[in-house]
């Protein structure tokens, strides 16, 4: 295998590490079908890598939603053809708008929760998404309370330090 | 009374309102007095305040960002798998013709079998005007000037940046590094061609572009080729196929030959566009054919015109 290529399939490696999860979540919601979030997310990772200098100096996670997001509403118009490798500046192209850099920021969050240690994560489903108590935490999963509660504790500790990494300062 | 490390690995809780009532009670009295607890309770409400804010963040949302369907890094690196072996073709290709295009001109350099009979052909075309008539042999066993003989009466382009170089044809056909020096063969007005490829009569003829289609199942390719000096350049558009989908385009002519002119990766969504050239002359073609992986077989017939 040459050099090359090894470094390009570690290039996509890292592209798929570390944004193919939130994008992938934005995506699907964007169009509702998994075939299609699919392969929205694989072109568009594919441009990052066939590009990167269309990435310099940007905030890689606001072009790859705004790339996404061009791609699935290009869908939506009659097929036409052009070529592949041109287009990219266009699609790239969206002014800022809130709903995107909400899209961005909400699945900033997303990730953030994702990183937790599961024993974390777990806990924050219970208490926050289902809006259980800690008592009815603990008899759900079967730990003691003070066991809820300190990981409760700790999950929002380690959310805050993994927002403030994401640029989302609480 | 509750310690303030009691207190502390309560907070958390506190800040989603999980508490018991009676615990909360006991919690809040001692936020009320303890400033270091009360900073630290800030903080905590304001990450769950924030999760709150970015509300339509889901639990299922939080599933997919953990688990990305993994079936797109597998066909990324198959794609990127697929440009590899395309740029070691290019690359392998580069090393023995080249096509160069500047200035309205195209010189084609095609060398020979033996590194002594390289030489270069440098047909003028402009790329709307006319195409001259190329007529070739094969290698002939003599010296290169006398393998080929490329006629050139009606090579001056009626117009075009192109034009003065039809009477003072300038070879500056620049060479890759990766090949070897072709030799110049230039004698006089005359510009010769020593063609490499396999003995064959070739005969072009100026001609619009033309247009052809094939479908296969779901996926419909479409070539559009544009006669050139030698050969055509072709460009393929394919709709309907699979993303991470590689064809191989093959150019087959009326006896039977058959070239293979480029490896396809559909890496886009929308159509995919590629470009392709082929040294087989189009008046010899009588399809091409897009080979994908299994038995896929998408033909395009050549319509005789
Ligand atoms: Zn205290």
């Amino acid at each position: 295998m040459s050099p090359a290529g090894t470094a390009d399939e570690q290039l996509i490696k890292a592209l798929f590490d570390d944004h193919a999860g939130p994008l992938y979540g934005y995506v699907l919601r964007l169009t509702g079908d998994t075939g299609r979030a699919e392969d929205v997310v694989q072109e568009t990772l594919l441009r990052a890598w066939r590009h990167p200098d269309a990435l310099a100096g940007k905030p890689i996670r606001a072009w790859l939603f705004t790339v996404a997001r061009n791609l699935v509403f290009d869908q939506h118009r009659a097929r036409r053809s052009r070529p592949q490798e041109t287009g990219d500046e266009a699609l790239a192209v969206m002014p800022a708008d809130d709903e995107l850099e909400r899209a961005v920021e909400s699945w900033a969050v997303a990730e953030a929760i994702a990183a937790l240690r599961p024993e974390h994560r777990e806990v924050l489903v219970h208490v926050y998404y289902q809006g259980r108590s800690v008592r009815e935490t603990s008899d759900a999963l079967g730990i003691p309370a003070g066991t809820v509660k300190s990981r409760t504790y700790y999950a929002l500790r380690a959310l805050k330090l993994a927002l403030e990494e994401r640029g989302l300062a609480p | 009374m509750m310690t303030c490390e009691e207190v502390r690995l309560s907070l958390g809780a506190h800040a989603f309102g999980a508490l018991e009532p009676d615990e909360a009670v006991l919690v809040e009295a001692h936020l009320a007095e303890c400033v270091a607890c009360a900073a630290e309770f800030d903080e905590l409400s304001a990450v769950s305040g924030l999760l709150g804010r970015v509300g339509h963040v889901s639990e299922s949302d939080v599933a997919q960002v953990v688990s990305p369907p993994v079936v797109v890094l597998d066909r990324l690196l198959k794609v990127s798998a697929a440009r590899r072996r395309r740029s070691r073709l290019l690359l392998a290709l580069a090393a023995s013709v080249v096509l160069l295009a500047g200035g309205g001109a195209a010189w084609g350099v095609l060398s020979g079998s033996g590194g002594e009979d390289a030489s270069i052909a440098a047909e003028q075309y402009a790329a709307s005007s006319p195409a001259p008539v190329v007529s070739g042999d094969g290698p002939a066993s003599g010296a290169a000037e006398d393998s080929a003989v490329l006629g050139k009466e009606s090579a001056k382009p009626e117009t075009g940046p192109g034009a003065e170089g039809a009477e003072e044809p300038s070879v500056t056909a620049q060479v890759p590094a990766a090949s070897s020096p072709p030799q110049t063969a230039r004698d006089g007005g005359d510009v010769r061609v020593l063609e490499s490829a396999s003995p064959r009569e070739s005969v072009m003829k100026a001609a619009p572009d033309v247009v052809m289609s094939g479908v296969e199942g779901k996926v419909t390719a479409t070539v559009r080729a544009a006669a050139r000096a030698t050969g055509a350049d072709l460009t393929v558009t394919v709709s309907g196929a699979d993303l991470g989908a590689v064809y191989r385009l093959d150019v087959v002519g009326a006896d039977g030959t058959r070239e293979k002119a480029g490896t396809l990766e559909v890496a886009s969504a929308a159509d995919a566009v590629f470009r392709a050239t082929t040294t087989m002359p189009l008046t010899t073609v009588v399809r091409f054919e897009l080979q994908g992986d299994g038995d896929v077989v998408i033909r395009i017939p050549v319509k005789s015109r």
